[in-house]
């Protein structure tokens, strides 16, 4: 058994070890704090396990995996509900272990058995998971850890489009602004990935939660931290300009308050985000069907507008040319419709 | 492998058990430090680069304790803050006692903060120049050396690349402990695969990086023609040219600036001698057998012939390796504070304009121009480095020859010809098309150079000179064009003028570089005119 383990012993079969899996961890539950040995020796167990598990679904520097131990431990785990229990005990677990159990997800989620992905379909039928996972973002100890966890979820169509639209994708406008800046800038790669993984997906979401999602997301781009503007602006240019969600651009630059905001950021003291804020202001300015509330804000601020652009320059590498011409024509237009009558007057 | 894994585990779980209980246990026996800039007091500037400036502070709620703070202009930080982050993800997940990990990070403004323990005696560079500019003793590099070890077996365990190895990011305390720290460039070869989807192991070859990272004089040959990729070996590489660098006080080649050490390329052809002659009497007893062969093996062209980090924490070398006492005793006792080294040594930069001074920005330029340079030869016996350059393999040859005489018969080069035209069938040269032409390797074929292709090389070097000059040309702009900010007039201009200055000399010894290379392939062509003629 495993307690043998600096002795040679018969290897364990994947129910072998899905089963002294299960029984580690439900030991932690009957010991208690109070019973320091024994809770040390319960974790103990759990730890060796999952080396063990590990193993056999890595390899380490001797060993490859197993391609049919692997498929079989993957079905195993599904067959005993395991994957409930390793999520739920994340938090109790020790630090290895919590590494051990991340490196062991990825290629659990990735296994195929026959022909499908069995710990996903797993996880559809069980999304409080999901949830349970995006929670443990409050936690800093393990925050990192159920990142990981969740990237490797949303790399699968249904589990995004689940996290998108439950109510805890809520939490993560909150998260990305903690002041931890390893959990922040941990869940702001997350909510990348939601947001820019599957288009299709995101372009539903967005089309059915326009308003509430915007209404959000502004607050990240005016937030007073420097980090969340200059992530968060960077991050909407990547998945508005995206085709897939063309229809959501449209809509989203006939407004004025966006306009608004993209001209604050605009003038922001950093140079970053200046550049950043005229790659979106660009299309409320080149949209040739600009309404007409945009037409006027635009020409009522054509001199300090002109002003900030001819002063913006990238200043160094190849992209520059394409900025000055972008630059240009931007010019041009506001130069126009700044002369428009019926604007100013 | 795998008791050793646990047994390094055991190490660091004998800290960790008390982790184990997220809520109330844990908090009270690991310090949660303040992420708040206020509860911090900053004593001094300790370090300085490009975009991040390192001091010593108090964390007053914890009762004043000594922290380094690592403060990060995120403004200067390129388009995304990936690296950044990356570096965040990867020490939250590390903890090992030769690592050194962050307290914590915040955001202040538009700086991140990064609050680590202060490591008192700091990096092994500022150790070495400050009080061994010819090399630290032996014992001495021996426990420094395994302490690296232990870090980099426990990193390469977990899938990590440190890609940074050099005596600059190893850190020293006031009790003689050695941490490994600066985890910038680092990477993990489980990411750089994950698409696949393959569950491979970590020594598994498949699994490679092609990015190039790293500072120069310390990249592995693989790293530098990056286009096989590579993948943990090339951190064994850059741990050789650490231990050459705490033997010799400096990497090799670093005492020369590399328009120098070309200089000295070209005139070996004519007055090889005279320079071997100095060369081997300065060191050629100086270390024992066992280091040699241990650097030797770190240093092979080939990295699959490199042991790895915990095979070699087997070798004898280490066999009676003394603790961390000997590092209070030799290398601490009456050494300058980390205060007073970077103060002095901030007066000092100004005029040498020395190759160590590490900027993330320059180097990321210096790497294109370092590519140039197409393997190393190691001489075991000398333990010294040398660059092989492209296109002088059969002048290699030729010098192993003349070394046999010499010595009577005593193969210096370490594998003989088998290595020179080994390392430079790796010839890619990124300035000059005529890589191709040259990667005949040692081969006879070689003494037909194409005079045409040499031409489109010198045009090729002369647009690379050009456009450097255009980059630096920018960058002065740029630094112009930057002002305010919370520094003092002076000191901002004092910092300015610093900056400037040194792009300047960079640029002039890129220029002269570039000359002597252009001369060098002038004589080339002569000679094989001459031979042609002949």
């Amino acid at each position: 058994m495993s307690f043998s383990f600096f002795k040679p012993s018969r290897p364990k079969t994947p129910q072998e070890m899905v089963k002294s899996i299960k029984e580690s961890l439900m030991a932690l539950d009957t010991k208690t704090v109070v019973e320091v040995r024994a809770l040390e020796k319960a974790m103990e167990e759990v730890e060796k396990n999952f080396v063990t598990m590990r193993c056999m679904l890595i390899g380490d520097a001797e060993v490859e995996p197993i391609a049919e131990q692997v498929s079989q431990l993957t079905q195993e785990i599904c067959n005993e509900c395991l994957i409930d229990l390793l999520i739920h005990k994340l938090p109790v677990l020790g630090w290895e272990a919590r590494k051990d159990l991340v490196n062991c997800w990825s290629i659990l989620l990735k296994q195929k058995v026959g022909s499908t992905y069995c710990c996903v379909n797993y996880i559809e039928n069980h999304f409080e998971l999901l949830d349970f996972l995006v929670v443990c973002y409050d936690n800093k100890e393990i925050a990192v850890n159920c990142g990981n966890m969740l990237r490797e979820c949303i790399k699968f169509p249904t589990l995004a489009k689940y996290i998108l639209e439950a109510a805890s994708f809520e939490l993560f406008f909150k998260f990305v602004e903690l002041p931890n800046f390893d959990v922040a800038s941990d869940a702001f790669s997350t909510f990348k990935d939601l947001l820019t993984k599957h288009e299709n997906i995101v372009s539903d979401f967005l089309s059915a939660h326009y308003d509430e999602f915007f209404d959000r997301y502004e607050k990240l781009l005016t937030s007073s931290n420097y980090v969340t503007r200059r992530q968060s602006l960077k991050l909407l240019s990547e998945f508005l300009l995206e085709s897939p969600n063309s229809q959501i651009m449209k809509r989203y630059i006939l407004e004025v308050r966006n306009l608004k905001v993209m001209m604050t950021l605009l003038k922001d003291s950093s140079k970053n985000i200046q550049l950043s804020a005229f790659h979106i202001f660009k299309v409320f300015v080149a949209n040739p069907n600009k309404p007409r509330e945009i037409k006027v804000i635009v020409a009522k601020n054509h001199e300090k507008l002109l002003e900030l652009l001819h002063d913006l320059s990238p200043g160094k590498g190849a992209e520059d040319e394409q900025f000055e011409e972008e630059k240009e024509l931007i010019i041009k237009e506001i130069e126009r419709v700044s002369r428009l009558q019926h604007l100013t007057g | 492998m795998k008791l050793s894994r646990l047994n390094s585990l055991r190490r660091v779980q004998s800290g960790e058990l008390i982790m184990k209980f997220p809520d109330d246990q844990d908090e009270s026996k690991r310090p949660q430090f303040p992420l708040d800039s206020s509860c911090y007091k900053i004593i001094d500037e300790i370090g300085v680069g490009v975009s991040a400036v390192v001091y010593k502070a108090i964390c007053i709620p914890m009762n004043s304790a000594v922290v380094a703070i690592k403060a990060i202009d995120l403004d200067r930080s390129r388009a995304d803050f990936d690296d950044i982050r990356r570096e965040a993800k990867i020490l939250s997940l590390l903890s090992h006692p030769n690592i050194l990990n962050a307290h914590c990070s915040f955001t202040v403004d538009r700086r991140l903060w990064v609050v680590m323990p202060f490591m008192s005696a700091g990096s092994l560079q500022s150790i070495i120049t400050s009080s061994f500019p010819d090399g630290l003793p032996e014992p001495c590099i021996a426990v420094v050396l395994r302490e690296i070890l232990h870090a980099l077996t426990y990193l390469h365990d977990q899938g990590h690349l440190h890609r940074d190895i050099k005596a600059g990011n190893i850190l020293m305390d006031s009790n003689g402990s050695v941490k490994l720290a600066d985890f910038g460039v680092s990477a993990s070869i489980f990411e750089a695969n994950s698409t696949q989807g393959v569950p491979i192991s970590p020594s598994s070859t498949s699994m490679m990086l092609k990015e190039i990272a790293g500072t120069p004089y310390w990249m592995a040959p693989e790293v530098i023609h990056s286009h096989n990729g590579y993948s943990l070996k090339a951190d064994i590489w850059s741990f050789g040219i650490t231990a050459l660098e705490l033997a010799h006080g400096r990497p090799p080649l670093s005492h020369l600036p590399p328009s120098k050490s070309l200089l000295l390329k070209i005139t070996r052809r004519f007055r090889f001698s005279d320079y071997e002659n100095q060369q081997n009497s300065n060191n050629k007893n100086k270390f024992s057998k066992g280091f040699k062969e241990l650097v030797a093996s770190c240093l092979d062209q080939e990295p699959s012939r490199r042991p790895c980090a915990d095979k070699l924490l087997k070798h004898p070398f280490f066999r009676n390796c003394k603790g961390p006492d000997l590092l209070i005793k030799t290398v601490l006792q009456g050494l300058p504070s980390v205060e007073e080294r970077f103060k002095l040594g901030k007066l000092q930069r100004l005029p040498s304009m020395k190759m160590e001074e590490e900027d993330e920005e320059e180097i990321e330029k210096e790497i294109i121009k370092q590519r140039r340079i197409s393997g190393w030869n190691f001489k075991e016996d000398g333990l010294e480095l040398e660059p092989v350059f492209p296109g002088e393999n059969c002048e290699e040859d030729e010098c192993s020859i003349i070394k046999q005489v010499r010595f009577g018969g005593e193969s210096i080069m370490e594998k003989g010809s088998r290595d020179s035209s080994e390392c430079c069938s790796g010839v890619s040269d990124l300035s000059s098309p005529t890589g191709n032409g040259r990667r005949g390797g040692g081969e006879a074929e070689e003494e037909a150079v194409d005079r045409e292709s040499i031409m489109g090389g010198l045009v090729a070097l002369k647009r690379s000179l050009d456009e450097q000059r255009r980059a630096v040309g920018s960058l002065i702009e740029l630094i112009e064009g930057e002002k305010g900010g919370e520094m003092s007039r002076e000191e901002q201009i004092g910092r300015l003028m610093e900056k400037m200055t040194r792009e300047l000399e960079n640029e002039r010894k890129r220029n002269f570089e570039l000359e002597m290379e252009l001369e060098f392939l002038g004589l080339q062509i002569s000679a094989a005119h001459n031979t042609g003629a002949a």
